[in-house]
Order: structure tokens, then C-alpha cells, then sequence
């Protein structure tokens, strides 16, 4: 008998994992693409600047992104409709045309400092923008035009795999691991300018409105449902863990490139392709055209995910066919976002001397603006018992969620202001 | 209000009730309709009440804030551009189930409309009511807005529906003959 039991349970686990590999996916692909252009951008400036001071930063990051995104997870599966969907039902239209109005700015300025992430990337490699840019823009027009949701989230999921690239950068780079771990286990505050605000961008930089919309998005095309609430959590928990462990070591291969190099020191740089450059005295030609690697695939996935996320959430608030599974003619408002995403983004990268400083700029003001709106629609939706029945946040969480959302807001209206008003 | 004015449902949510005294007992929280009917008829207000000791003759052990009542219409008085006035006096109003009843805020404003093979359509972006005397019946639903025409598919659908219901006038609004029916994910309407 005990042998039937244990040959029982054994069924039973390998029953869960393939359950698991079925709904895997949604968590793990937002996660991941949240280590874009702009995030590895600031968690390289981060690391070059104060070297492992700021690890901490993202541990505390790591947990803020899963509670968020646990209760879109919730929300999607038990409604089976998007956030957009919710918020319009249960506020106004004009509520969601505002918020649909600062996403799609802040999306579209996102997607292009993602193409300028691709295009600086493929300087690294000596190819120039012109001879870059217009294949990578078909390439993402092709795979969504083209795919079927399980095509395109399989090459997505492919497509995280390549952030190994900056864990294998920062081992060539031979940190010191015992200061490594002092800086993700020690919290330290200082109080200069140039550090709370590079603190306050690095949590704002990981938790992004078109998250929420692109996840909850996913959830319900995949048509998963509350049954398989848990595993869709373990989804979520291993993506943002998996996003912070590749932060993690992106700080630490710039930490190492410059602030513990003695040659060069505590530096402030500009961009992840500098990162890169920086890398090959340290670690050696290979680590640096990894990152270059990671940073160009990188911008690649959010520059697909990122238009993608917008299609559906502004076809889902005003009631428009959406969904890669239809076709042009089924769904034309939502092929033609994605469309214009792409190729506009794409054309402003090739302009030379375009401002794209000042379009990140505007992508990072907006989202700071979004995202309190966001998260105290969330709460109100996710405690409303009529839409989510027993689901409800437990009180604990709500008590988090409380002190978490006007904290956020405030870090956020920080980081507009340290972006407007740059000091040290 | 004028006679045969038409009435968007936004404008008419969250304003005052007032009772036979003239008190301001609470304000209109939705309308219940009756989509079976020819014209489809509001039959009542819903009623969000600040507090009440009451429900019909069943008096509650401890008065309660925030309750809403659905009411027949009978208990409408009369109705103006920013007030309703009810029959009787707090809180001696009639009151009914709101089981197995539509309600226009709660069940079609904002959904997604449909068409018969399931595509979506739109969002019902309003609710337009049509007033008769002291009556108000469903006129259509509002598809798009002044900054955001629905045009395309939705558009000729629009104009193919109202042509086929002798509609003249506003262009972006559905005939609520249109309407099949209200499930709990969506609206769905003849294409």
C-alpha cells in the first residue's frame, strides 16, 4: 500500500508540473520584460554609480512587484476580463479614456527607447541603425501578424531564456560575492540626491502600469481560470524572482566594469551600451558582447511585448476585436496600434539626433502619473466583493497594499521630480 | 424635461431623490427596464437610499445606511432635469425583487456588445432613454463618443440597423429592437 501511495503522489507531481508548463507563461514573460532597455539602463547606472550599495533595493522591489501582480493574477482569472475592462465597468468611460490616453503615451515612448535599446546594441556589433532597425521591425510585426498566441508566447519564453547572458557576464567579471551578498542583505540609505533618485527609478522602472494590463491581458487570452489560481501565483513569484536575480546581476557586471575597477571607479554613465563596452577589459571580450547580447534581445522582447500589451488593453477598454488569434480583417484597430507602434517607433530611431533622452523622460513622468491611478482602481476592484466574490484581498493585504500604494505614489512623484530637476 | 427628449443614462445617474416632503432621501443609483416590452419601458428606479429603517411593511431591527431599493415606477411622482421626487414619504416606499430584472447601469451600460457569431463590437458607451410624459422608454445604445467615433464595421453595422428600423437622426446609436439579448459577459444585437 505505502508503495501504491507514493507511486500515486508521484503521478500526482508530475500531473501538477505539466499543469504548471501549460499555464506557465503570463508571469514569467511580464516579469521578464520588464528588464528592458530603460531597466537595464538604470540598473546599470545604478551599478557603475554606487556598486552592490543598491541590491537591497531590488529584493524589496522583488516582493512589492509579486503582491502586485498576484492580484491581477486573481482579477483576471476569477472575472475572466482584463483590467481595462474592470476599471470601465466600474468606474467611467472617461476615466479609462484617461488612463488609455497616458498609456498609449507612455507605451509608445517606452517601445521606442527599446528600439533605441536594439539599435545601440547593434552598434556594439559595428552594425549600423539603417542596416538594424528595419529587419528587427519586421521580424516583431512578422511573429505577431503571423503567430497564434501559443506560437508567440513559446518564442517569448525561448526569448527569456537569453537574460542568462548577464548572469554569465557578471560571474567572467569575478565579483567580490561576499560584498555581493552585504549589499542585497543590508539595506543602506544615503542621503544624496543622485541615490534616492536612482533608488526611487529602480522601483519605478520595475513596476510599470502596462504590467498589470499586460498580465491580466494574458491571463484571459489563455482562458485560465480561478482552478488554477496557485499555479498561475507560482507563474508570477518565479518571474519577478527570475527578473530580480537578472537585475541583480547586471549590477553587479557594471559594478564590476567600473565602480570596483580601479582604473575607472564610481562613474555615472548614460546607457547600457556603455556597460557593454566597459565590460571587455574587465571580463573579456565574450562577457561584453553577452551583454550587448542580452541588452539587444531584451529590447527586442519588450519591443514586442510592449505594443502588444497596449493593443489589447485599449481594444479591450473600448470593446474593440482583439487577440493574435484573429485576423487583420477580424480585429484591424488592434493590428493597426500594434502596426504603428512598431514602424513609428522604428522610423523616430533611424532620424538622426532624434531627442530620445526626452522621450524616456516623458515615458517615465507618465507612468508615474499612471501608476497611482492604477494600483488605487486595483484595490478598489480586487476589495469589491461583487466582482470578485470570495477572492477579496485578505485584511492583512489590504493593510500592505495601503501603506505599499501611497508609498509608491510619492516615490513616484519623487522620480518626476529628480527627472525634471537633476542633481549631483 | 421636454416631451420625447431624449435622456443619456449618464446624466440621469446620481441624481437627487427627493420624497413626498420634499427630502432628499438619496439619489438614482440605475433604472430597471423591461426589454421584452414594445417599447422597451423603464419600470423602475433604483434608489440608492442614505439610510432607511424599512424595506416595504418589514421594519429591520437597527436602521442602515447605504442601501439601495429598486422601485416600481408607480412610486415616481415626477422627475425634472436634476431631481426625482417619489410618491410617499421616508421610508414608506413601495419596493420590489430585483431578481431576474435588468438593470441599465449595472447590466448594459459599458458592456461589450456582440454580434450574433460572437465577434466584438464595441462597448456600450451610453444608454439613451426617450421620456414620455412621466415615462421613460429605451431609446438605443450609444456607440462612440464626440472624440472617439466608433466608424468602421461598427459604423455601417450602426447604419444598417437603423435603416432597417426606420431610424432618422443620431447616427451612432443602436435601436434597442436590436437587442437580442443581455448575458452576463455581454450584450448581443441582430448583424
Amino acid at each position: 500500500m505505502p508503495g501504491r501511495q507514493a507511486q500515486r503522489e508521484r503521478r500526482l507531481g508530475r500531473r501538477e508540473i505539466l499543469i504548471f508548463l501549460t499555464v506557465l507563461g503570463p508571469g514569467l514573460i511580464t516579469a521578464m520584460v520588464d528588464n528592458d532597455a530603460g531597466g537595464i539602463a538604470t540598473y546599470s547606472v545604478a551599478g557603475a554609480r554606487f556598486g552592490y550599495e543598491l541590491l537591497w533595493v531590488l529584493v524589496f522591489t522583488a516582493v512589492l512587484l509579486i503582491i502586485v501582480q498576484e492580484m491581477t493574477v486573481r482579477m483576471g482569472m476569477v472575472t475572466g476580463k482584463g483590467l481595462a475592462a474592470l476599471i470601465r465597468e466600474r468606474f467611467s468611460l472617461r476615466l479609462t479614456a484617461f488612463i488609455m490616453l497616458i498609456l498609449l503615451i507612455t507605451n509608445f515612448a517606452n517601445t521606442v527607447s527599446d528600439f533605441a535599446g536594439l539599435a545601440a546594441s547593434m552598434q556594439l556589433f559595428h552594425i549600423p541603425v539603417f542596416v538594424a532597425i528595419p529587419p528587427f521591425a519586421g521580424l516583431t510585426l512578422w511573429l505577431v501578424v503571423r503567430g497564434t498566441y501559443r506560437r508567440v508566447e513559446k518564442a517569448f519564453l525561448v526569448a527569456s531564456l537569453v537574460y542568462i547572458a548577464y548572469i554569465v557576464s557578471a560571474v567572467m567579471a569575478h565579483p567580490n560575492w561576499g560584498e555581493v551578498g552585504g549589499g542585497l542583505a543590508t539595506p543602506s540609505i544615503q542621503f544624496n540626491p543622485t541615490y534616492l533618485a536612482l533608488m526611487v527609478t529602480m522601483i519605478g522602472t520595475t513596476i510599470a502600469p502596462w504590467m498589470q494590463f499586460y498580465q491580466q491581458a494574458a491571463i484571459v487570452d489563455k482562458g485560465l481560470d480561478s482552478s488554477k489560481i496557485g499555479y498561475e501565483r507560482l507563474d508570477t513569484i518565479a518571474g519577478s524572482v527570475l527578473m530580480t536575480v537578472v537585475a541583480m546581476f547586471i549590477v553587479i557586471a557594471c559594478s564590476a566594469a567600473f565602480f570596483n575597477n580601479p582604473a575607472v571607479g564610481a562613474t555615472t554613465i548614460s546607457g547600457a551600451d556603455q556597460a557593454a563596452a566597459a565590460l571587455a577589459p574587465v571580463a573579456g571580450n565574450y562577457a561584453s558582447y553577452l551583454f550587448a547580447f542580452g541588452l539587444l534581445v531584451a529590447s527586442l522582447f519588450a519591443g514586442t511585448i510592449l505594443p502588444l500589451s497596449t493593443a489589447y488593453t485599449v481594444c479591450e477598454a473600448f470593446g474593440w476585436e482583439s487577440g493574435i488569434n484573429r485576423s487583420y480583417r477580424e480585429a484591424p484597430r488592434f493590428y493597426f496600434i500594434y502596426t504603428f507602434f512598431i514602424v513609428a517607433s522604428a522610423l523616430l530611431v533611424m532620424i538622426p539626433r532624434m531627442p530620445l533622452i526626452f522621450l524616456m523622460l516623458v515615458s517615465q513622468t507618465m507612468n508615474g502619473i499612471l501608476l497611482p491611478v492604477v494600483l488605487f482602481c486595483m484595490l478598489i476592484l480586487i476589495n469589491d466583493r461583487d466582482i470578485m466574490g470570495s477572492y477579496v484581498n485578505p485584511p492583512w493585504l489590504n493593510t500592505i497594499m495601503w501603506i505599499i500604494t501611497p508609498l509608491l505614489s510619492v516615490l513616484t512623484l519623487i522620480m518626476i521630480v529628480s527627472v525634471f530637476f537633476p542633481s549631483g | 424635461m421636454n416631451e420625447g427628449e431624449m435622456l443619456p443614462i449618464t446624466g440621469l445617474l446620481k441624481m437627487e431623490v427627493r420624497d413626498a416632503e420634499d427630502r432628499v432621501v438619496g439619489h438614482l443609483e440605475d433604472l430597471s427596464i423591461d426589454l421584452a416590452s414594445h417599447p422597451a419601458a423603464v419600470t423602475g428606479p433604483a434608489v440608492h437610499l442614505d439610510w432607511t429603517d424599512r424595506i416595504a411593511s418589514f421594519v429591520l431591527p437597527r436602521p442602515t445606511e447605504d442601501i439601495v431599493l429598486l422601485m416600481p415606477w408607480s412610486e415616481v411622482e415626477t422627475i425634472d432635469e436634476e431631481q426625482i421626487w417619489l410618491r410617499h414619504s421616508h421610508p414608506m416606499f413601495d419596493v420590489v425583487s430585483s431578481a431576474e430584472k435588468t438593470l441599465i447601469r449595472r447590466d448594459i451600460l459599458n458592456k461589450q456588445i456582440v454580434d450574433q457569431e460572437g465577434n466584438r463590437l464595441h462597448r456600450v458607451d451610453d444608454v439613451l432613454l426617450r421620456r414620455e410624459g412621466i415615462l421613460l422608454f429605451l431609446e438605443g445604445l450609444q456607440v462612440g463618443t464626440e472624440w472617439l467615433p466608433a466608424g468602421g464595421r461598427v459604423g455601417r453595422l450602426v447604419n444598417r440597423l437603423r435603416s432597417r428600423y426606420n431610424r432618422a437622426g443620431e447616427t451612432n446609436i443602436i435601436p434597442y429592437e436590436a437587442i437580442l439579448h443581455v448575458d452576463q459577459d455581454s450584450l448581443v444585437i441582430r448583424s
